[in-house]
């Protein structure tokens, strides 16, 4: 009788994938406690600041109907499934933490706490706990700042967040500022003077203000980059990452804003639009809400979506033809290919040369006759 | 919040091999140490009802009730050998075509753990025994389960059913995003013949094998002729033939779980 096969090897992908889960979940228990050692960061900020306002004037009962959403709040995207998961856990668990409020006469301006009082109103709750705070005197840098370098914050509200900071500081007006900001960052990049202004994100202000004038450039785009510079961002990257989203089409708007849509996807969906497909303005906008949701529901990658929107291209322009310089050369080389020049040659090369060019012709008829 | 209850999930990835036989003659021994046990029949051959010697369900009074959209909390529950402290959720052929809705159906993974979370069992224990071959019901199982027990009767189909399933699970625990995954708790050697020379030698090639998937081996269960004896009068080995050896087989497995109880209830 043949050897019975050995169990354990059946057994090898089993093991592999027992290992390699192993592995993953030790990689994450240290990604936690790097997280929690490194920056101590937003939360950890936000929850010293309730402590000292609960400590100072103690908790508040306030009607959520007299609580204001803060109009600068940044984070102009929630999510209802985010505000839906908060609901639940504060209908099951109750509130956990106070709101931060800003009382403004009889009324409340929301600080912290949008998700909160979302739900709550889902909830119907009629109050909230609330702690209070003074009225800060630049609201709404305060709340970019805090927000900017928060990732969840999305690129479109980002951008918009920026803008508008940008046009309260320079006096510029908002849909100036995109192009001012790519002609000097284009001009620099000219002048080999791009990485200049790049190191000057992590500079103190001062450096950043006598960086900036080194540079040469005019008043209005001084003005500009020191805002970005002094809110930590580094212009180049404004300029290609967000400043995009701010002309996306309304239908990548909404995506972003209420799917969940990443910008760099969106921006690979702007190529499908009625410019490049050759084709009339509502069919390629329907062609793009198709392609979004797919990506959405797929959890394409980026460079799956680029290829998806390549053979959504592909169906509406046909590849374009182009004088090819090979081709050219190669007519030239035949025809200089004199009668006294072949007469010289030997019969097997004549029959080689013979069968290339037979099998050319071929070729191009097919494509000829397409 | 109350204690989350211990739900057993029983898969195998192949048939025959012992499945209900265990999710049965556990329940008994479980009862016996004073503990109350729902055994639910997620597999359309609904072979828990010949163990339990009960008469076909309607579809009604069976578990496609509990799938169903409307389910309004009232499980459909009978208790197995006139043991109130052991009541049945009885299978349905019908399972198979609830399988092939549940693949569109919204949270489609999840109703079985819905359930039981939104209209919570009184018993101590729940024991899920499943289909033969993986798929939705089985998990549905998974994400209900607090634990996983694997019976493996020791021949190439049913160890390579479980090797296959132990992969799946850790793809499908992932892909469920169940926090934490439900762990195996035992490779449960079932069908066990020691005069069968095959059995003799994987069984002594098995405790590596669990090892290296960092799964407990449990003790083996014999095969025996009076369990099929035992289940053609719908009755556990032990009730049936109470100083029959191989009632004590399960007795580790049933120790282990009502420790499982008392720990989630301190």
């Amino acid at each position: 009788m043949a050897k019975l096969p050995k169990i354990s090897e059946r057994f090898t992908g089993a093991i592999q994938a027992t290992d390699q889960a192993q592995k993953i979940a030790q990689l994450q228990a240290e990604i936690e406690t790097l997280r929690s050692s490194q920056a101590p960061e937003l939360e950890q900020q936000i929850e010293e600041l309730r402590k000292q306002l609960l400590a100072e004037e103690g908790e508040l009962e306030i009607d959520v109907m007299a609580i204001d959403p803060n109009p600068y709040q940044p984070r102009q995207t929630l999510t209802t499934e985010s505000i839906q998961t908060i609901a639940r856990s504060m209908e099951k668990d109750g509130q956990i933490a106070p709101v931060i409020v800003i009382a403004q006469g009889d009324r409340y301006l929301l600080w912290d706490g949008q998700r909160r009082w979302s739900a709550a109103k889902l909830l119907g709750w009629k109050t909230l706990r609330a702690v209070k705070a003074l009225m800060p005197e630049d609201l709404h840098r305060k709340a970019l700042l805090t927000f900017i370098h928060h990732e969840d914050l999305n690129p479109l509200d980002k951008a918009e967040a920026i803008i508008k900071e940008l046009t309260i500081a320079t006096g510029i007006e908002a849909g100036e500022i995109p192009t001012i900001l790519s002609t000097v960052l284009r001009r620099l990049e000219r002048s080999d003077q791009a990485n200049q202004l790049t190191a000057l994100v992590t500079a103190t202000t001062e450096a950043q203000v006598s960086g900036v004038q080194s540079l040469e450039v005019n008043q209005n785009e001084e003005k500009i980059l020191l805002v970005l510079l002094d809110l930590a961002l580094n212009p180049a990257s404004v300029k290609a990452n967000l400043m995009p989203m701010l002309s996306l089409p309304k239908d990548l708007k909404i995506a972003i804003r209420e799917q969940g849509l990443k910008g760099a996807h969106a921006l690979a969906l702007t190529v499908i639009s009625a410019k490049t497909l050759k084709t009339s303005e509502r069919q390629a906008t329907k062609e793009r809400i198709a392609a979004t949701n797919q990506v959405i529901k797929q959890e394409l990658t980026v460079a799956k979506t680029r290829e998806l929107v390549a053979q959504i291209k592909a169906k509406y322009v046909k590849p374009e033809t182009s004088q090819s310089k090979e081709v050219t050369t190669v007519v030239r080389g035949v025809e200089k290919l004199s009668k006294t020049v072949m007469t010289s040659t030997s019969p097997e090369q004549l029959t080689q040369l013979r069968q290339i060019l037979q099998q050319k012709l071929s070729e191009i008829d097919e494509i000829l006759n397409q | 919040m109350p204690k989350q209850k211990i739900v057993i999930g029983i898969l195998a990835n192949a048939g025959g091999v012992g499945k209900t036989t265990l999710a049965v003659h556990l329940a008994y021994e479980l009862c016996k140490r004073s503990q109350t046990v729902a055994l639910i029949d997620l597999d359309p051959q609904r072979a828990l009802d010949v163990f339990c010697g009960l008469p076909s369900a309607e579809i009604e009074n069976s578990v496609v009730r509990v799938f169903g959209k409307d389910f309004d909390g009232n499980w459909p529950l009978v208790s197995a050998w006139s043991n109130p402290d052991i009541e049945v959720c009885q299978g349905h052929p019908q399972m198979a075509q609830v399988a092939n809705d549940l693949v569109i159906r919204r949270r489609g993974e999840y109703v079985l753990a819905d359930r039981l979370k939104t209209h919570p069992l009184r018993h101590d224990v729940i024991i899920l025994d499943c289909p033969a071959t993986i798929g939705i019901i089985c998990e549905n199982a998974i994400a209900a389960s607090t634990g996983l027990l694997v019976p493996i009767q020791l021949e190439m189909k049913s160890v390579s059913g479980v090797a296959d399933l132990v992969q799946w699970l850790i793809g499908i625990a992932d892909d469920l995003m169940l926090d934490p995954h439900p762990p195996i708790l035992g490779l449960i050697p079932s069908l066990y013949d020691n005069s069968r020379a095959i059995h003799r030698q994987y069984l002594q090639q098995l405790p590596e094998v669990a090892e290296q998937l960092r799964v407990k081996l449990y003790p083996q269960i014999r095969d025996s002729s009076e369990f099929k004896n035992a289940s053609a009068n719908g009755l556990p080995l032990q009730k049936y033939r109470p100083a029959h050896p191989a009632g004590k087989d399960f007795k580790t497995i049933a120790d282990d779980i009502v420790t499982l109880v008392r720990k989630g209830k301190l």
